[in-house]
């Protein structure tokens, strides 16, 4: 338990240091969100002094950081400037969205990707093997937003199988259960392939590569000289080690799919968390930047949390360390 | 050897490739010779340039001779034309296809490539000197100083990359080519300084530095002399992979319109363009996006290639 401790401390830390720079990084970039109105020549030097006194921008910037701290920390994230409401309900809003993409991405490519990796590591040296081998460093080359265009260019306009933006048909509200079901699972399969392929083949490369160190072990040769069954060494006694890292991907690549791709949500017009980034970036929205840093910071810190501590759960060893 | 091979040969093409080529683009790639007649070809189009005799230049897409006269064919237009005032008739190709203001999409590409990839290795370059030095003055000092710099790579890494990037181009307002290679090299040392550290403490354990130390040599001389560059080894594998990273991150921000900016081409900004007219010019982003992912991959492969034994 000293272990799972140690690191939810560091993680806290480590949110608190990404707040801190956040803060700062604003503060130090050119004060813009007030521009249209300095430049109102009706305005009076007194009257910017009291819109500014009422962000509470005329007290020194320590005070800022630490009254904001302490909003923060209990959970105020402040108003949007450009959508009107408090930032929390932004976000929120738009989460539901980028855990509709993100979880069949995660699937996808984790599924495939283990059993890619799996496959290929039983079959190593083997032509399709060795072209597949290949075939997932391009995919893994493939730039996102290409991909994504690529998929819209020939399964949307040209085989008209996939509606190509969006995450509803325009009559949803009209639609039985059945068909709605049907028309999100239709609007879902090219962002969640785009989101989830270049994952996909990450996965299966280090799988297969675990895989093969596993194989290579002494134990696995005991096994063998024991006059085992290849299919019961390959699943019972290399399996199980060879997907332990594996496991640990799990944390790690959380943030790809439920932190909110601004690629895949910016090509097929999906209002999620990565719209709302490159929004408040657009915008100058400073509430809600530094909401979203916080907010996918987060995810990442989680993630990295999640990995740890599956991993001190499935290996002990790494506890003692 | 052989693996020393493969991976010069990669270089030397990119070499050859960041010299020479603006002389293999055989078209401008900003501005289009005609912006009517020759707008949105499909690949491997043919078309004519008719020079005339007082200097007047003239783009078809098919011409015949009939009777002394030149009747030509254009995009909109047909017409005839004496043949005694034709000059010079020249066959001009466009083998990726022309974009929507008639500009040759290869010379383009070519030309495009080649800010990819001088953003990519210069950023991978200050990255590496980056991660080496935090690395390295972590591993020597230890203690206190270690556990700051390690914390602070820690923040790094747990910040949204492409979110930081975009936060500060859009802030500062500044596209140039210096300001995105800065922006890219601080936001991927973090890798490298990590493995460096682990080198260095590694290293440091090790009997040949007992050896040396026996010697009398200062401990700074030892961390410079003889640990750095044992330590640095196995960071370099790193450097093709983070080029290949920058580029794709380059092409994302030039995709959502961060990056250079047109009418300048880069491989981000061509996708981007090509994606407003997506139906009628189908041909405009396969190009680009083939070559982002040829050259990501000849850096995955490279490191690839240097890991194994």
């Amino acid at each position: 338990m000293g272990f799972v401790l140690k690191r939810l401390i560091n993680s806290i830390f480590l949110s608190f240091g990404i707040a801190t720079i956040v803060f700062f990084l604003i503060r130090l970039l050119p004060d813009v969100s007030f521009s249209d109105i300095y430049l109102n020549p009706r305005l009076s030097e007194d009257v910017i002094q009291r819109i500014r006194a009422s962000y509470g921008l005329d007290k020194p910037v320590l005070i800022q950081f630490l009254n904001w701290l302490k909003e923060i920390i209990t959970g105020n994230f402040g108003f949007s400037f450009i959508y009107r409401k408090p930032v929390i309900d932004c976000i929120i809003e738009s989460f539901a969205p980028t855990l509709t993409i993100g979880i069949p991405a995660f699937i996808f490519s984790f599924g495939f990707g283990i059993l890619i990796g799996v496959q290929s590591a039983r079959n190593q040296g083997k032509l399709l093997e060795r072209t597949t081998h290949s075939l997932l460093l391009v995919l893994y080359s493939l730039p996102t937003f290409w991909l994504g265009i690529i998929l819209i260019l020939l399964f949307s306009y040209t085989l008209e199988l996939f509606p190509p933006s969006g995450l509803h048909s325009l009559n949803f509200n009209e639609m039985s259960l059945i068909e709605k079901i049907y028309d999100t699972i239709l609007h879902i399969f090219l962002p969640a392939i785009t989101l989830g392929t270049a994952p996909m083949a990450a996965i299966a490369r280090f799988t297969r590569n675990t895989m093969l160190k596993v194989l290579s072990q002494t134990y696995i040769k005991t096994a063998k000289a024991k006059g085992l069954d290849e299919k019961i060494i390959f699943h019972r006694h290399a399996l199980p080690n060879a997907l332990l890292p594996v496991v640990t991907l799990f944390g790690l690549y959380l943030p790809i799919f439920f932190a909110g791709s601004v690629v895949v949500e910016e090509i097929f017009s999906i209002p999620g968390i990565g719209k709302l980034t490159v929004d408040s970036i657009f915008q100058r929205d400073y509430p809600l930047i530094v909401g979203v840093t916080l907010f996918v910071s987060f995810i990442v810190i989680v993630g990295n949390l999640i990995s740890d501590i599956l991993y001190s759960i499935l290996d002990p060893r790494i506890r003692l360390k | 050897m052989k693996k020393q091979k493969k991976i010069f040969f990669v270089g030397f093409i990119i070499t050859l490739y960041l010299i020479f080529a603006d002389l293999i683009t055989p078209f401008d790639p900003v501005i289009s010779p005609d912006r009517e007649n020759l707008s949105s070809l499909p690949p491997f189009s043919k078309a004519y340039e008719l020079t005339f005799n007082d200097g007047g230049k003239l783009f078809v897409l098919d011409y015949r001779i009939q009777d002394s006269l030149i009747y030509y064919e254009q995009k909109f237009l047909s017409g005839k034309v004496e043949i005694n005032k034709l000059r010079n008739v020249k066959t001009i190709f466009f083998i990726f296809g022309t974009d929507n203001l008639g500009r040759d999409v290869f010379s383009r590409t070519i030309y495009g490539g080649r800010f990819s990839l001088i953003i990519g290795i210069l950023s991978s370059l200050f990255a590496f000197l980056i991660g080496v030095s935090i690395g390295a003055i972590s591993g020597y000092f230890g203690g206190i100083v270690d556990k700051i710099l390690m914390r602070v790579t820690d923040v790094f890494l747990a910040f949204p990359k492409l979110f930081l990037v975009l936060a500060v181009i859009a802030f500062t307002q500044t596209q140039t080519i210096f300001s995105i290679i800065i922006i890219l090299s601080l936001l991927n040392w973090m890798g490298i300084a990590r493995l460096v550290r682990a080198e260095f403490l590694r290293l440091k354990e090790m009997e040949f530095i007992l050896a040396v130390e026996s010697i009398g040599l200062s401990s700074f001389k030892i961390a410079i002399k003889h640990i750095l560059p044992n330590a640095i080894t196995p960071a370099l594998i790193s450097i093709p992979l983070i080029t290949g990273d920058v580029i794709l991150t380059e092409s994302i921000l030039s995709f959502l319109g961060f990056g250079i900016q047109p009418p300048t081409p880069t491989w981000g900004n061509m996708i981007s363009e090509a994606e407003k007219s997506l139906i009628s010019t189908w041909w405009l982003p396969i190009f680009p996006g083939i070559l982002i992912s040829a050259t990501v991959l000849a850096m995955n492969w490279i490191s690839d290639v240097s890991q194994e034994d």
